[in-house]
């Protein structure tokens, strides 16, 4: 054997061999990253041959294996793989030996084993505590190829998350991105909701394409369902394009909110199963009051408006005349003229006749 | 005037005996070395009893050459003596009875299906 060994432990006279020797080329692949992972067989891999005795390019079959290269002059031979283009992005050829050159001997057969490793992603989504896993969560996994550079991110995979990492096995090379099919971050555009005043209304969305449609529902903080209106909307991409959106302007009419029980609404945001519920805003009618002395004279003059649910106004009078927004579902439950203590003020609002209150000096 | 020197079956027998118990000392101190915790388990007779497993078994499979049986008794070692049988090595050993393939490939491809190199050691399991 040339390194000591017997060729033949069982029948130690030498044979006379041939004065021809062979060889086998075999390329295997693993999980990248991971040595001791399972060897596979790689079929469909070209294989060269290059030595004294020319041979033709051969293909691995499905053991991984080209058929023995019999008759080989003795001597140094080069085998080198060749990948189709439809493997090559799947597998790390370039990290990877791909060419070899070994002395083929007389009466022996010369192994080429090749390893050439697949790459692979796994992904998973826990909780902060990095051990608990999160369920029940719809997911894209997006793909952008390595060349050109900036080409576009293409959809891989989607799923729902469970309780296991999530293994893709033999994936091309480039880069990955999982995003969660979410709708997040919900705001109100103004810290109060005016009717007939248009407000701006928006959610963050990820894992959803843009042009995905969506809903906005306007429900009642106290009864969210049914809802009191829909709007839909559809995912936009914000002008940075660092997120997207769902976004839109409403303008809310008194008819849209004819049940709403309490003063308070909130906006529930949604995109496919993904929603969110914002935070409650308070709905104000703007009124515009009258007042006036006892002769019917416009005043100049202050006023200061408490609410039955405990909100106060206070706001400057000129001519007369004031607009005071006035709380949803709410009347009014004193009056106060700072500018004129010591008098009766007569209240015709709200459709309750006959009140009045006493100012103290 | 040449003689021609002609070998008995008795006399070949004992030479190959010979060389069957020199390659026997040779795999048991190289084992101890490679593989000290299956060898404190099995202790000098059970090695030895799986050197002569193991010498059968590649005789039996058509692997005849020194360092291919070394290979196959140092794969008995670090997988049991039945690794070319059991089902979950079932990719690894099939180039063991591949009979397309020349014997004296059969070793070095089953070791590399096994992502082993020749001489390797106990902590590579």
């Amino acid at each position: 054997m040339g390194n000591g060994k017997k060729d033949d432990l069982n029948d130690v006279p030498v044979k006379c061999k041939k004065g021809l020797g062979s060889l086998v080329a075999e390329v295997l692949t693993y999980k990248s990253q991971v040595p001791k992972s399972k060897r596979e067989a790689l079929p469909g891999v070209k294989v060269k041959i290059a030595g004294t005795t020319k041979k033709g390019d051969q293909n691995t079959g499905p053991k991984g294996r080209t058929p023995v290269a019999n008759d080989l002059e003795p001597g140094d031979y080069t085998v080198s793989l060749e990948f189709p283009p439809n493997m090559i992005d799947y597998y790390d050829v370039a990290g990877s030996t791909t060419s070899d050159t070994k002395t083929v001997k007389k009466g022996k057969t010369t192994v080429y084993p090749f390893e050439v490793p697949w790459f692979w992603v796994e992904h998973h989504v826990q909780y902060d505590d990095a051990k608990t896993f999160v369920p029940g969560i719809e997911y894209v996994l997006r793909y952008q190829k390595p060349d050109p550079p900036n080409s576009p991110w293409t959809q891989r995979s989607a799923g729902t998350t469970g309780l296991t990492k999530v293994m893709a096995e033999k994936v091309p090379r480039g880069r990955y991105k999982l995003e969660l099919k979410l709708v997040y971050d919900p705001v109100w555009g103004d810290p109060q909701v005016e009717i007939d005043k248009p407000i701006e209304i928006q959610a963050t969305v990820s894992g959803f394409d843009p042009g995905t449609n969506g809903t906005i529902q306007i429900v009642d903080l106290h009864a969210p369902t049914p809802p009191l209106h829909t709007l839909n909307a559809t995912v936009t991409e914000s002008v940075d394009k660092s997120k997207r959106e769902l976004k839109t302007t409403w303008t809310p009419a008194k008819v849209q909110l004819k049940d709403l029980k309490s003063a308070q609404i909130a906006f529930r945001a949604a995109v496919g199963n993904a929603f969110v519920f914002s935070a409650p805003e308070p709905v104000f009618i703007k009124e515009k009051y009258e007042v006036v002395d006892g002769d019917g004279n416009k005043l100049d003059t202050r006023i200061e408006l408490r609410f039955s649910g405990g909100h106060i106004e206070s706001k400057p009078v000129v001519g007369g005349e004031v607009d005071v927004l006035v709380p949803w579902n709410q009347v009014i439950a004193r009056v106060d003229l700072p500018d004129h203590t010591g008098k009766r003020v007569a209240l015709d609002e709200g459709g309750i006749a006959g009140r009045s209150f006493w100012m103290p000096a | 005037m040449a003689t021609m020197l002609t070998i008995r079956d008795a006399q070949m027998r004992v030479f190959r005996d010979k060389v069957l118990q020199e390659f026997a000392r040779g795999r048991l101190r190289s084992l101890g070395d490679r593989f000290p915790k299956k060898y404190a388990e099995l202790g000098e007779d059970g090695i030895m009893a799986l050197i002569d497993a193991g010498v059968k078994k590649s005789f039996r499979l058509g692997i005849v050459g020194e360092e291919d049986v070394e290979n196959v008794i140092d794969l008995m070692m670090l997988n049991g003596e039945d690794f070319d049988t059991r089902e979950e090595f079932a990719f690894q050993a099939e180039p063991l009875r591949d009979d397309e393939l020349p014997a004296d490939a059969r070793v070095p491809l089953t070791l590399a299906r096994f992502g082993l190199k020749p001489g390797f050691h106990e902590e590579e399991e």
